[in-house]
């Protein structure tokens, strides 16, 4: 059904080498996947309430039993699943389809993630003093993808002041 | 193949590995570690005991005071030996993370301290109801000795236990033999000798203790 648009897609000249964004749309999709079953664990981890325990190895149980955990009821991990969930969809969404939009749509959310993560590390080190290994690994990924999403936003935005300037 | 062939098989090869992922991390995430699967000791001399020693159903937490995750269970248990006073034994045998909760150790003493005044599940359960107000203390021996003192406890003889080489061996000796059995962590449960994962609710544990009985 989308004969029509590939057909022209295949000429494009010399510029598409510019920004790689098959490239960019698969880091994306590795680093939210990566950030996805973080989350997704956690998240299991809160709703199966049950079996909380404390463990040698961190603070986990301080940080996900804390009060900054849940967000009018819903588990935070929960929200960063769905977050990380939507980024994913974005990225197959370009893969499928290969318009630039819904990458810079993907890189415009890390915004999100990275002030989410922001904040939740302020909570663990400022406020309960503990820290939870997994939500410090969601802050890297989140942060990753922030990143990644701003270097994307430069270069597509140099490509297309690029294509102004000689059209 | 046309693009809307491989858009499908983009779409549900994504899905099939979300749903994948999904339900791998939820049997990680409730699964039980390598726990250690049974008990090789019964119940010892220096175990605290609620309930009647020979019960016909034994339960045994591993346990330590600061941890949140006990005090939520603790409640529960109380109501057990409540409801199961004849049939079911509740031993507490300490397990203080002392990596992670600095006050753990010095508040396994202060009950094993009141222990020896007979009123060991009595500083237990204040333990466990004020153990916001102690946990981040940087010294709580002050908190403790005045626990000591509400329970009506010689005072004097409390602040003696609660630092002496007897009472400091017999956490230290708990403490030895959880992390011999690689225990994951507090609280962990052994009914009748055998691991079992936490409920997490008074009805869970209740129909675990109601099933050992049965086959007792």
């Amino acid at each position: 059904m989308n004969t029509q648009e590939t057909t022209p897609k295949e000429q494009p000249p010399i510029k598409k080498n510019i920004v790689p964004h098959t490239l960019f749309a698969m880091i994306f999709f590795v680093v939210a996947v990566l950030g996805f079953a973080d989350s997704t664990y956690l998240a299991v981890k809160k709703l199966s309430g049950s079996p909380v325990t404390c463990t040698i190895v961190h603070g986990c149980e301080i940080v996900t039993s804390s009060v900054y955990s849940e967000i009018f009821g819903i588990p935070v991990a929960l929200l960063g699943s769905l977050f990380y969930l939507t980024l994913i969809i974005l990225a197959v969404l370009y893969f499928d389809k290969k318009k630039n939009a819904t990458l810079v749509l993907l890189a415009k959310l890390t915004w999100i993630g990275l002030f989410a993560s922001i904040y939740f590390m302020v909570v663990q080190a400022v406020i309960l003093d503990a820290y939870c290994i997994y939500c410090i690994g969601s802050a890297i990924t989140s942060s990753t993808l922030f990143v990644l999403g701003m270097v994307y936003l430069k270069k597509n935005g140099e490509r297309k002041k690029k294509e102004k300037d000689i059209i | 193949m046309t693009q809307s062939t491989k858009s499908i098989l983009l779409w549900g090869t994504v899905i099939l590995g979300t749903i994948g992922l999904v339900w791998l991390l939820a049997s990680l995430g409730s699964g039980s570690t390598d726990s250690p699967q049974s008990l090789s000791d019964g119940i010892t001399d220096t175990d605290q005991v609620k309930g009647t020693r020979n019960a016909q159903v034994t339960l045994v937490e591993y346990s330590d005071f600061q941890c949140p995750a006990c005090s939520t269970v603790y409640p529960l248990l109380k109501q057990l030996s409540q409801e199961f006073p004849d049939t079911l034994a509740v031993v507490y045998r300490h397990y203080p993370l002392r990596s992670i909760h600095p006050n753990a150790q010095l508040s396994a003493q202060a009950a094993e301290a009141a222990g020896l005044q007979n009123n060991f599940w009595e500083m237990h359960d204040v333990l466990f109801n004020t153990q916001s107000q102690w946990s981040s203390l940087l010294n709580p021996t002050d908190f403790f000795v005045q626990l000591a003192t509400s329970l009506g406890l010689n005072t004097e003889q409390f602040k003696t236990d609660l630092t002496s080489s007897a009472v400091e061996a017999v956490v230290n000796d708990s403490y030895a033999r959880a992390t011999s059995m690689n225990l994951p962590g507090t609280p962990s449960f052994f009914l009748n000798g055998e691991s079992i994962q936490n409920p997490g609710s008074y009805a869970g544990f209740k129909s675990l203790i109601e099933s050992a009985l049965s086959a007792t």
